[in-house]
This record gives structure tokens, C-alpha cells and sequence, in this order.
């Protein structure tokens, strides 16, 4: 654990967001407020409050934003901190980097902004000093964006991720970085060193610059959490998905003092003031200012989480751990009875709620506790009857889950991983399911229980983590755990020959046409003839054409060469053959595993032609002699259409086809 | 009116790590990893999940005996980076890398593959 640098950092944030929240309420809270009341004596003296709070905060800002770089660069070079000085790291690190360019950049800012607060009088009631400092501070804190994982991430994406993080950090120094101002100007009220009234306005003003920016903080906070967290088991199954979780909860008990302080204690408040009492002890303001404590409290929970959240790998590039015995299948979507009977329960449920949700509110208007009780129970009573009564209905949609039901395998479908998987098959596997792992194996005859079918249907309504969790632990009375004849790499290699295995037989049945269902195509790599390369994963826009080629193919590859602009032809070569102007890869493994999903021998896989979607998925599989014949530039140009047609295949598993 | 002030602020004082800390990781390597490639390549192109600092990133090849066979020239562009080699023969080569992410967090990996039929 990175201690030292997540204390820096923490010291850092909370100076600048407090910083910011400081100079907005003053510009946009309590300004105006002091404008339309004119209280001079309090105005000034808490004017000055507030700019001692933020010239605090620039300094601090500014001491841990230099301790954050000189510790930043220790730890990237390696170095001591006097050599960083001494060897011109640090310099490397300001001038060369893109933490370094926000760095200066900010410095530049908060330069601007010791100016503009320089310049700004307490004593006088004008907005417009104050607009200014609050622009150069709300900079300041949302150009930390550049500093974190938003900066990292690519394309519109990256784009998008820095404006909703900017905006996050934007909305949170308006809150957060507002309560504390908040709460010494109601106190200062209570002492009447201020005229309520200016503490009622502002109350007010703030009370809307709260919920605008609670509305900013759920909204640019899912759009973080998307992207970071990146699915549904990662959220519940990874210890960044927990925490994630935790800091929603903890926000949604700040959110409902905020409505609290909103719909109860301000009325009351403009009530107290429009009576013109002298607000007494234990009355709105004491309650206001309590409740601005308590959701301060539980802001130091969010951000304890927050620093944890920092140190955690985001759950995208983390195995998640599913904590259920079952999740959810779109399986019984295929079978036309099934799916109406839980279309027809989702309505039940839908017809069902609306009552219970009719039933409290009227309970939540009615005057009477009883009333209001016997209503909410009566909502309560009915939905759980409601759900109780379609529950088994819903089970259609969810099949038996095991932990490691949303893993993805590590090998990335590695043409070297089929390879390996097919020999550990052959040795610890076959012997039951069968060389080809029909089921028919010569020991599996014996099994009380006839052995799976590893090329059937049913194989593609299972999880890659599934079939992992089945190789590693077994499956009772039917077959023995593996996890100690072969290591964790291993059983993942199985898997992925299992995949190919059971693709090889769709592919053949399709005959040279384009199918609409994709079928992974293993990794490879190949180098073009201008020095570049193109792999599964980035084949830049073109659709890939796979060709197997050896001494008898010349003629194949040498019409090839007469290059088709929508394709990328990589030559795979299994002999003599020169590859002029198409790409190359001498992937020894990827010749075998595809030879494999041909159903054939390396050596009598020559001239087997694939063509590949930009998604990565085999589309269509060709050998000579087949027939559409693809040798036609018409019937490839026909291909090519059919592909362009529907780039995005169907999955046909829940993890199988995974992004990557 | 002090103290309540400094418990005001302490919360944020507590202020964690704003961002995730995200890590570069290998997405994708030329010779894939773990692969068996029948002739020597002439480079290693390694690409990452995100955008590398040049300044801070490096990668080496060493073959089965140890000895380097990069040449040191390491190129960075965007989340890619490649280094030209002068292998020779069959045999089994080292890949080790540490990348600068431009969020800052440095990883770092090494994975093997093989010449030869």
C-alpha cells in the first residue's frame, strides 16, 4: 500500500475542493444574500472569514500539490529524493509528462488565483472579484481530472470520462466544500453576529445549489462507475464493486440529511425569521447547523472509502467473484412457451406493485400515524405476495452459478493456449469424453451417468467460468476435480480448446457462407509489408481474411496480392510460400488451431480460408474445392457484403464472446 | 465556534484518493505471448490498456542465455511501444517491460515466447 502518496493526495484533494466550495458559496450563496440585506458589519466580518479559509487552503494546496510531485517522482524513477533534483528528473517529470503539464498548468492558476483574491475587499458587497476567484478555484480543482485514471482513458471515451469527472469534482467542492461555510455562517446567525434573514437566504440558495449538484454527483458518478466497474459482477463480485457500493449507500444518507435540511428545517427557518423571533436555542438554526455536522460525518465515510477505492484495481481487470448460486440466463428466451409465461409474470408483477406503490402514497398523505401504518402495510403485504407468488416463474430466467461463473479466461483465447489445451484434453480428458468430446470415450462407457457431450448446445449456454469451475472442482458423483492433475493456466487452456472444439463443427456445417453468430477467432498477430501490424483485436476497420498457405497455394496468394480494400488478407504459412503484399503471421500454434477448426491435420489444412469480423469473430470458413467458390472476386464481394451487413454477430454464450 | 469549524473540516481533511487508480496493463504483444513463431522477429511491439509516458517506460529482450538482443532504441506512441532485435536462432526469448501510465501508476510484466518449429 501506497500510504505516503494517498495521505498527500487526500491533503491535496480536500484543500483544493474546500478551496473552491469556500469562494463559490461566496460568490453564489452568501453573496447575494448580503447584497439584497445589507448588513455591512456581518457581511464584511464574515467576508473575511471566508477568504482566510481559502487563502489556508491555497497554501495548503499548494505545499502538498509540490510534496505530491517530488513523491511522485521518487517513485516512478526510483531515486532518492535528492537525486531527483540533482539528475534532472523532476524537471523530466514537470516538462516531459502529462501529470507534469497539469501540474504547471494548475500553478499557473493558482497563481491567478492568489491575484484574484488579492484583489477581492471584504468590505465591499460586489459579485463580480468573487465570480472571477470562483472560476480560477473551480479550475483549479476540476484539472485534477488530468492527474487521475480519466486522463488514461482513450478515444470519445477518455473525453467523456474527463468532462463527468471534472463535473464530479466540480459539483462535489460546491457541496462538500460548502457545508463548512455553511455551518459558521448559521452559527455566526445564532450569535446574531449576522441577521437571520441573510442566514435564511443563503440557507436557501444553498439548498438549491445542493440539489443541482447531488443531481451532477449521481449523474456523473454512474458515468465514472460505468466505465471504471464495468458490469454488473464486477460491482458485487470485486472489492472496488464493494466499496463502490458502500460510498453509494454513504451518499444516499448524506443525500437524505440534505432532504432533511431542505423540507423540514428550511421552511421552518423561513418561518422562524418571518415571525420575527429571535431565534431561540434548539430551534432551526441549531438543528441546521447539527445536520450540516452529522452529513459532514458521514462525508469523512465516503472519502475513507474513497481513499481505499483509490489503492483497489478497478473491478475491470479483476477476476469478480460471484457471490450467488444462481444468476441470470436470457436462455429461456429462446423457447416461445417458456418466454410467455415470463413475459405474462413480469406483468403480474408490474400490475401487482402499482397498488403497493398507489397504497403508500396515499398512506404517506394521510394525517393519522394509524391510517398512514395500516396503509404501508397493506403495500408491503401485497408486494411480497405479489413477488411470492411469481418467484418460481422468475427462476425460469436464472441458472445454477459458481464463483468463478463470470471470470474471463487470462489466456485471451491464445491460439498456443487451444494448442495446449487440445494435448491436456487428450491426456486427462478424452479417455471419458471422447477424442473429439462427443461423450463416447472408451472408459466413459462404464459411467453410470453417460459422459457430457462437449460439442452440443448445452456447452454454449455455460459461462467460460463455469466450465472453469466445473474442471477445477468437479461435478459430484460424476466427475473428479482437476484442480490437482492440472495447474490453474492449464484448466483455462482446456477451456479454451473447448471453445474451439465446439466451433469447429458449426463453422464446417455453414459451408463457405457467412454465418450471423460469432465464433472467437484465437489471437494472433501478423506484420504487414509496410512494418505494421494487425491482430484479432485491431484490424482497423477492415474485415480480416485468414489464408492458410503453403507450396500449392502460390497461386492463391499471388491473386490475393491484387489487394481488396475492404480486407486484410494475413497469410498463415504452412510451407515454402512468398507472402509479397499481404501481411504474415509464422504462428506455428495459430496454424495448428486453425487446422483444428477445420477439423484437420495441420498438414492437410493447406489453402483453408477465414474471413474475420471487426469484432473478432470468425464469420465464414473456406476450403478449395467448396463451394460458393471464394476464388470468384464476385462471391467474395458478396462475403464481404454479408459481413458489413451485420457486423455485430449474435453471442452465442454469455462470457464466450467477450469484448476481449 | 472553533472547534465545531475544525470537525467541519476534518471530514475533508480525510479526503481519499479521488480516482481510481487504474494501471496499465498488456493488452496485446507482437509475438503474442506465449506464442511459437517459426522464424525470429524483428521487433517486439508490446501495447498497453492505456497511454504511456515515453520518458518513463522501457522494455528489454534477453534470449535463453540471458544476453540482450534489443537494441535499445525503445519507441513509445500512444499505448504502444516497440524495440527493434537482432535475434538469432531458435531458442526461447524473455520479454520484461515497466510503463509509466499517463495517470501515473507504473506496472510491470515480463513473458516469454519461442522460435522454432
Amino acid at each position: 500500500m501506497n500510504y505516503p502518496l494517498i495521505w498527500i493526495r487526500a491533503v491535496h484533494f480536500a484543500a483544493a475542493l474546500l478551496l473552491a466550495g469556500a469562494i463559490i458559496f461566496g460568490a453564489v450563496v452568501v453573496g447575494p444574500a448580503l447584497r439584497r440585506r445589507d448588513d455591512l458589519v456581518g457581511g464584511a466580518a464574515f467576508r473575511v472569514q471566508l477568504l482566510r479559509i481559502a487563502w489556508g487552503d491555497l497554501a495548503v494546496a499548494l505545499v502538498s500539490g509540490a510534496a505530491w510531485l517530488v513523491l511522485l517522482a521518487t517513485q516512478i524513477s526510483e531515486h532518492t529524493p535528492a537525486e531527483i533534483f540533482s539528475s534532472g528528473i523532476l524537471w523530466t517529470v514537470l516538462l516531459h509528462t502529462t501529470f507534469g503539464h497539469d501540474w504547471l498548468a494548475r500553478l499557473v492558476l493558482a497563481s491567478l488565483l492568489a491575484a484574484a483574491l488579492c484583489w477581492i475587499s471584504p468590505k465591499h458587497a460586489g459579485l463580480s472579484r468573487w465570480a472571477i476567484a470562483a472560476l480560477l478555484a473551480t479550475a483549479f480543482a476540476a484539472a485534477l481530472v488530468q492527474s487521475g485514471h480519466a486522463a488514461a482513458t482513450a478515444g470519445w471515451l477518455g473525453t467523456f470520462h474527463r468532462a463527468a469527472d471534472g463535473l464530479h469534482l466540480i459539483a462535489a467542492s460546491a457541496w462538500l466544500g460548502g457545508l463548512l461555510p455553511l455551518a459558521l455562517l448559521l452559527a455566526a446567525a445564532r450569535r446574531e453576529r449576522i441577521s437571520p434573514a441573510v442566514a435564511r437566504d443563503s440557507t436557501l440558495r444553498f439548498s438549491t445549489l445542493g440539489v443541482t449538484s447531488v443531481g451532477m454527483l449521481i449523474a456523473t458518478g454512474i458515468v465514472n462507475g460505468w466505465i471504471l466497474a464495468g458490469s454488473v459482477p464486477a460491482l458485487i463480485g470485486t472489492d472496488y464493486g464493494r466499496l463502490l457500493l458502500v460510498k453509494v449507500v454513504l451518499f444516499l444518507a448524506m443525500v437524505v440529511i440534505a432532504a432533511v435540511n431542505r423540507l423540514r428545517l428550511t421552511p421552518r427557518l423561513v418561518r422562524e425569521v418571518a415571525a420575527a423571533n429571535a431565534p431561540a436555542k434548539g430551534d432551526a438554526l441549531g438543528a441546521l447547523v447539527r445536520n450540516s455536522v452529522v452529513e459532514s460525518t458521514f462525508g469523512v465515510a465516503i472519502l475513507v472509502v474513497v481513499g481505499a477505492l483509490g489503492v483497489t484495481p478497478p473491478g475491470l481487470h479483476v477476476q469478480p467473484s460471484w457471490p450467488f448460486a444462481v444468476r441470470y440466463s436470457d436462455a429461456v428466451f429462446g423457447d416461445p412457451e417458456l418466454r410467455a409465461k415470463l413475459v405474462s409474470a413480469l406483468w403480474v408483477i408490474g400490475g401487482g406493485l402499482l397498488p403497493s406503490v398507489l397504497l403508500i402514497v396515499i398512506g404517506a398523505m394521510a394525517r393519522r400515524l394509524r391510517w398512514r401504518l395500516m396503509a404501508w402495510l397493506m403495500a408491503a403485504a401485497g408486494a411480497v405476495a405479489c413477488v411470492a407468488y411469481v418467484a418460481p416463474t422468475l427462476s425460469l430466467a436464472t441458472v445454477e452459478a459458481y464463483p468463478t461463473s463470470f471470470y474471463v479466461p487470462p489466456t485471451g483465447y491464445s491460439a498456443s493456449s487451444i494448442v495446449q489445451g487440445a494435448n491436456l484434453f487428450a491426456t486427462h480428458c478424452a479417455s471419458c469424453h471422447g477424442r473429439q468430446g462427443h461423450g463416447d470415450g472408451p472408459a466413459g462407457r462404464f459411467l453410470r451417468l453417460p459422459p457430457s457431450d462437449l460439442t452440443a448446445d448445452h456447452v454454449y449456454g455455460h459461462t467460460d467460468g463455469d466450465l472453469y469451475w466445473w474442471i477445477t472442482n468437479g461435478i459430484r458423483d460424476v466427475m473428479p476435480p482437476f484442480d490437482g492433475a492440472l495447474d490453474e493456466e492449464a484448466r483455462w487452456n482446456v477451456v479454451d480448446f473447448l471453445r474451439a472444439n465446439a466451433d469447429a463443427a458449426r463453422l464446417a456445417r455453414a459451408s463457405g457462407n457467412v454465418t450471423d453468430v460469432g465464433y472467437r477467432a484465437p489471437d494472433f498477430s501478423a506484420t504487414c509489408p509496410d512494418g505494421s501490424t494487425v491482430s484479432r483485436d485491431d484490424l482497423r476497420g477492415h474485415i480480416g481474411h485468414l489464408v492458410v498457405a503453403g507450396r500449392d497455394s502460390a497461386e492463391r496468394v499471388a491473386q490475393l496480392a491484387t489487394h481488396n480494400r475492404d480486407l486484410v488478407t494475413v497469410v498463415i504459412p504452412v510451407g515454402d510460400v512468398a507472402t509479397e503484399a499481404a501481411c504474415r503471421t509464422d504462428d506455428v500454434e495459430l496454424a495448428k488451431s486453425l487446422a483444428m477448426l477445420r477439423g484437420k491435420d495441420v498438414g492437410q489444412s493447406e489453402g483453408t480460408e477465414f474471413l474475420v469480423d471487426a469484432s473478432g469473430a470468425l464469420r465464414a470458413m473456406w476450403a478449395p474445392g467448396g463451394k460458393p467458390d471464394w476464388r470468384d472476386a464476385d462471391v467474395m464481394q458478396r462475403e464481404i457484403a454479408a459481413i458489413r451487413s451485420s457486423p455485430s454477430p449474435t453471442r452465442i454464450t454469455g462470457s464466450h464472446f467477450h469484448g476481449r | 465556534m472553533e472547534r465545531r469549524a475544525f470537525i467541519a473540516i476534518l471530514p475533508l481533511l480525510l479526503l481519499g484518493v479521488w480516482e481510481a487508480m487504474a494501471h496499465a496493463y498488456l493488452d496485446h504483444a507482437s509475438p503474442l505471448v506465449g506464442s511459437t513463431v517459426a522464424t525470429a522477429p524483428s521487433q517486439v511491439t508490446l501495447s498497453f490498456t492505456q497511454q504511456l509516458e515515453p520518458s518513463f517506460s522501457t522494455m528489454s529482450v534477453t534470449n535463453s542465455s540471458g544476453q540482450r538482443v534489443d537494441s535499445g532504441r525503445v519507441s513509445v506512441s500512444g499505448n504502444t511501444m516497440r524495440v527493434p532485435i537482432r535475434a538469432t536462432g531458435a531458442g526461447t526469448y524473455r520479454v520484461t517491460w515497466r510503463v509509466l501510465s499517463v495517470d501515473t501508476h507504473t506496472t510491470q510484466g515480463s513473458f516469454s515466447f519461442r522460435v522454432g518449429r
